[in-house]
């Protein structure tokens, strides 16, 4: 499990976006511990609920109480525990297993997730992952621990891919979920119904939370390259079709464009980002890039 | 009509795109592919477009494998001739060249207009055609015997041409003219038959027709006629020795006859005869002969030497110079020399049963007989066995009871070899030994001798000589009414004679039995038979007078008996005077055996002599050739010793210029193009409407080019993406 775990880390990601830190966008509410200003100052610490222990949990926020008469191990949860909370949703679902050359968008995806999760530890926020497609299939709670990193690795690479998606359906039940504000980010191909899923996402920011879309799609969904005769078969249970690749390419750049452009306005109507991902990029480019101009927009 | 019509099996070859088509179908690169909805879109948007333009490739290519697989077939249709020129033509030329086509027409002749269409068909064939050229007459003579593209070497052998005086019947040469086109892979085939205006050559104008109708779909036939037909034409339509031997230094008779074949009674025709080309030995004039008519005349001419002579009768020249002569070979004689076998010569010489028949040949006083042509020998049938019979012309079996086996054999052995026979068998004769040895055994006899009718002692009871149809040569001279009648002689008693079939006999022809001359009641007096190279002649009666008064009847007697010589001897001569085109076989020497021949036509200009090998045919030196198409006397030559002469004479209705009739040309007109010449007519341009039909794999093949570059250009266009 360690070694699919420390797979998702890409060093040189890591260490360029260290350099840079992350900055939110937005004053979050809650306790300003760390470099972050808060809007909300006297805010007691509260607690919030109880959770079942899982490896890598500071032991200090064992509830004693619970485990002597229940004897079983419960952490209780406050909610001034960070400074900020970062929500990595990562789309599980089938479509994302697509890859024209060794790296699938969900192993992309992964690794885009554990990058910012570490980072965001890294700086002493707290880190929630969720994966999903239908629904949420996996989930690493709300943590401030570096070392629950290994925790959400785990849950990154256990991960399988097999189910529909419907993104939409996850973003509204999120927005319900997340009780302060934060940052979501959110890393799919939004290969769904792109109405529903810009909804959602307009949901998550009358929240009040920064929503940032990292739309991942492979070099050759991008660009169409085949040639020939060509049967695609489809991931997510769509009929197979036979076609010459070369005959449609337009008509198909079209419609990646207008989809594209839909998802980038429907983002910028609603003050998020979006960024483009294509998956033969390195990922240290992408993350530095976005993570540059992140730092550029927050200072102004 | 496909040339290749094999190749039409490959229209399975259309089904090639499909295949590959649907093959191309299987062979695909399988994706495992997420974004589907924009597939899917695209598809949707494209896929009716795609198609259509799929459908539009597969079926241009079908179309294009068709148009090759057809190009290659070689498809022609007839009618479309013009737009991608005249199509190439493979021709024959026929140019009727027998002696109807020698009539003179202002300054050249019907042979000469021919040649020169000829020319004009050779220069209107399109370019690459090839042509066949052929003379015409009752057969098809090769001048270029298979079609050549060197239309210049046509021409000149069209040029060099030669006349001949064969009789024409267009039927041989035009069946040879269709059989050699249908032997020849050719998109068009054309046959061009040039020839006179002539009904003779058209006897079978019912089968023309049904040959060329029957071919019309792939051989266009082109009759073009030249000249106009002629109403005025004498010709020398017989000539012939008058049953008379052909003896030295006495007059010898000819019939000549000459026949009106115009419309317009001729009067006044001179005719002339003549030895080896000499001044004209007799003259006579005919007084008129009747539109479609002949006459004959009797001319005599004296031969001066032993040996081969030609004699020629001649008219004076008119529109056919071909038939204004007619030439003859004769073997003039020195003497004839008779063998008389005598079966009883008795005790006085008028006893003797020789006795009638020596003074009917040899008809002068005795001191007269030693220089007369007819030298005879009598001897007994015991003297026979010892008399060398190759000096004799002909043997007289009188009154002769029967012979010994080797004389017999020798009879046989001389009558084969040429030798003439005459057997008067009288009432002591062995009609056993006729029958049997003679007739069944040997086939000598023409006929057998059946048990003799009548009675000799009955003077009131008789039968006598037919009164009329003296059609055999022998007994023509009584046919013609001015040497009294046959009918007086008596019959007592005689043989019936029945006739025998033909038959072989080791190789040598016994012929069909010719009833030479009748009794008044129909039955046999005479008969006749040719065996090998001889004849024998056979009658009812013996030589003497006890069954008949015949000897006794010297006005029927002698010229009977010299007629009867007559034909004996010139049996040996049939052979040397021969039809135009008949091939000339001659019993030769046993010394030129082997050697070769020198045969020249002597009034060739060109002086062209031919040489031919003596060669043995049934153990027999035997001289053969075929190259007779020319009338007139030939010399056959070793060295510059003259071996013999022939002549041939032409078909005397070959001279009957009358023109073709309305029904000939009609049929004709069914199952050809009929062009008639005309002094100035642009022949090439009157063909030219004609030459229609064209091979179709040009403009197959430019069209399946274009298909092949707009395949090309739309497969490019159609994979350019959208």
């Amino acid at each position: 499990m360690a070694k699919h775990a420390t797979n998702f880390l890409d060093a040189a990601a890591i260490s360029q976006a260290e350099a840079l830190g992350l900055h939110a966008r937005y004053i979050v509410e809650g306790y300003m511990a760390g470099e972050h200003k808060s809007p909300f100052r006297g805010f007691a610490i509260e607690f919030t609920q109880h959770r079942e222990y899982v490896a890598g949990d500071d032991i200090r926020h064992l509830d004693w109480k619970v485990l002597g008469r229940t004897d079983r191990l419960y952490l209780k949860q406050y909610e001034q525990e960070t400074n900020y909370v970062g929500h990595i949703l990562l789309d599980g679902s089938d479509s994302m297993n697509y890859g024209s050359g060794s790296i699938t968008k969900l192993h992309y995806g992964k690794m885009m997730a554990a990058c910012l999760s570490y980072l965001i530890l890294q700086q002493r926020d707290a880190v929630a992952v969720k994966v999903f497609d239908d629904a949420v299939r996996g989930n690493v709670p709300r943590t401030g621990n570096m070392a629950s990193i290994h925790n959400i690795m785990g849950v990154l690479a256990n991960f399988k891919a097999t189910g529909q998606t419907n993104i939409a359906a996850i973003l509204h039940e999120l927005s319900g979920q997340i009780s302060r504000k934060g940052i979501i980010v959110i890393i799919s191909d939004f290969l769904d119904n792109e109405d529903a899923v810009l909804e959602g996402i307009q949901h998550l920011r009358f929240g009040g939370s920064e929503v940032i879309v990292f739309h991942v799609m492979d070099k050759f969904e991008i660009e169409f390259p085949f040639e020939g005769m060509v049967e695609f078969e489809g991931l997510e249970n769509i009929p197979k079709l036979m076609t010459r690749p070369q005959e449609i390419r337009k008509s198909y750049l079209k419609a990646v464009d207008e989809f594209k452009a839909k998802i980038r306005g429907g983002c910028e109507r609603n003050g998020c980002h979006y960024v483009l991902v294509d998956t033969s990029r390195p990922l240290s480019e992408v993350l530095t890039g976005y993570l540059a101009f992140r730092a550029a927009t927050s200072h102004r | 009509m496909f040339l290749n019509p094999l190749l039409l099996l490959g229209p399975t070859a259309v089904s090639v795109p499909i295949i590959i088509h649907l093959l191309n179908r299987r062979k695909f690169e399988r994706v495992v592919w997420a974004a589907m909805r924009f597939v899917n879109v695209a598809v949707q948007q494209n896929q009716r477009r795609v198609k259509i333009e799929d459908l539009l490739l597969l079926i241009i290519r079908c179309v294009l494998i068709a148009l090759i697989v057809f190009a290659l077939a070689r498809p022609a249709i007839s009618g479309a001739g013009g737009f991608f020129g005249l199509p190439k033509t493979t021709a024959v030329v026929l140019i009727d060249n027998s002696y109807s086509m020698c009539q003179v027409e202002g300054a050249s002749n019907k042979f000469e207009q021919a040649k020169r269409v000829a020319d004009a068909v050779i220069d209107a064939l399109p370019r690459g055609s090839s042509v066949a050229v052929y003379l015409a007459s009752d057969v098809a003579t090769p001048v270029i015997e298979m079609p050549t593209f060197d239309l210049a070497a046509a021409r000149e052998a069209i040029t060099k041409a030669q006349l001949s005086d064969r009789s024409s019947n267009m039927l041989p040469p035009i069946q040879r003219a269709v059989e050699l086109l249908q032997n020849q892979s050719a998109v068009r085939k054309d046959l061009y038959l040039i020839t006179d205006t002539q009904q003779h050559g058209w006897k079978q104008t019912g089968d023309i027709q049904k040959l060329l109708t029957e071919n019309q779909r792939e051989i266009k036939t082109t009759v073009l006629l030249v000249g106009e037909p002629e109403q005025r034409n004498l010709g020398v339509s017989d000539l012939k020795i008058a049953g008379d031997l052909p003896t030295m230094n006495r007059p010898v008779l000819f019939n000549v006859q000459v026949t009106n074949f115009g419309a317009a009674e001729a009067r006044d025709v001179p005719v002339k005869v003549s030895v080896n080309g000499e001044a004209e030995s007799d003259q006579a004039v005919i007084d008129a002969i009747p539109a479609g008519g002949s006459k004959s005349v009797t001319l005599s001419v004296r031969f001066k030497k032993e040996g081969y002579q030609t004699v020629t009768a001649r008219i004076n020249k008119d529109v056919l110079p071909a038939d204004d002569q007619r030439t003859i070979v004769v073997r003039a004689l020195k003497q004839v020399n008779v063998l008389i076998v005598d079966g009883d010569p008795g005790r006085e010489p008028r006893d003797a049963k020789s006795f009638y028949l020596r003074e009917a040949l040899q008809p002068v006083p005795p001191d007269l007989r030693e220089n007369f042509y007819v030298q005879t020998r009598i001897v007994s049938t015991g003297e026979l066995e010892s008399t060398r019979l190759d000096e004799m012309d002909a043997v007289f079996l009188a009154n002769v009871t029967d012979l010994a086996p080797t004389t017999t054999t020798a009879i046989e052995r001389f009558v084969k070899n040429g030798g003439g026979l005459v057997i008067m068998p009288g009432a002591t004769a062995s009609p056993n030994y006729y029958n049997e040895q003679l007739g069944r055994r040997l086939a000598l006899l023409p006929a057998l001798l059946n048990e003799p009718r009548g009675d000799a002692s009955q003077a009131a009871r008789f039968w006598t000589f037919q009164t009329k149809h003296f059609d055999h040569p022998i007994v023509a001279l009584w046919g013609e009414g001015s040497v009294g009648s046959m009918a007086s002689a008596k019959f007592f008693r005689t043989y019936d004679l029945e006739l025998l079939p033909a038959k072989n006999i080791g190789g040598t022809d016994a012929g069909t039995p010719r009833v030479v001359a009748t009794f008044n009641d129909g039955k046999p007096a005479i008969v006749e038979r040719t065996f090998g190279e001889g004849r024998v002649v056979l009658f009812a009666v013996g030589a003497d007078t006890a069954w008949s008064d015949l000897p006794v009847r010297p006005q029927i007697f002698i010229p009977l008996m010299h007629r009867t010589l007559s034909a004996l001897v010139q049996r040996q001569d049939e052979s040397i005077n021969i039809r135009v085109g008949q091939k000339f076989v001659y019993r030769m020497h046993d010394d030129v055996l082997g050697k070769d021949a020198l045969i020249k036509r002597n009034n060739d200009e060109k002086n062209v002599q031919d040489s031919r090998r003596v060669e043995a045919v049934n153990n027999v030196p035997t001289l053969t050739f075929d190259r007779t198409d020319n009338a007139g006397a030939y010399t056959v030559n070793f060295g510059a010793d003259t071996a013999a002469m022939f002549a041939t004479q032409p078909d005397a209705a070959e001279s009957k210029l009358d023109g073709l009739t309305q029904d000939q040309t009609q049929q004709l007109a069914s199952a050809s193009h009929v062009i008639k010449y005309t002094a100035g007519m642009n022949v090439e341009q009157a063909l030219k409407k004609e030459q229609i039909g064209t091979e179709l794999w040009l403009p197959l093949a430019i069209i399946a080019l274009a298909i092949a570059a707009t395949e090309t250009l739309l497969a490019h266009l159609f994979s350019r993406s959208k």
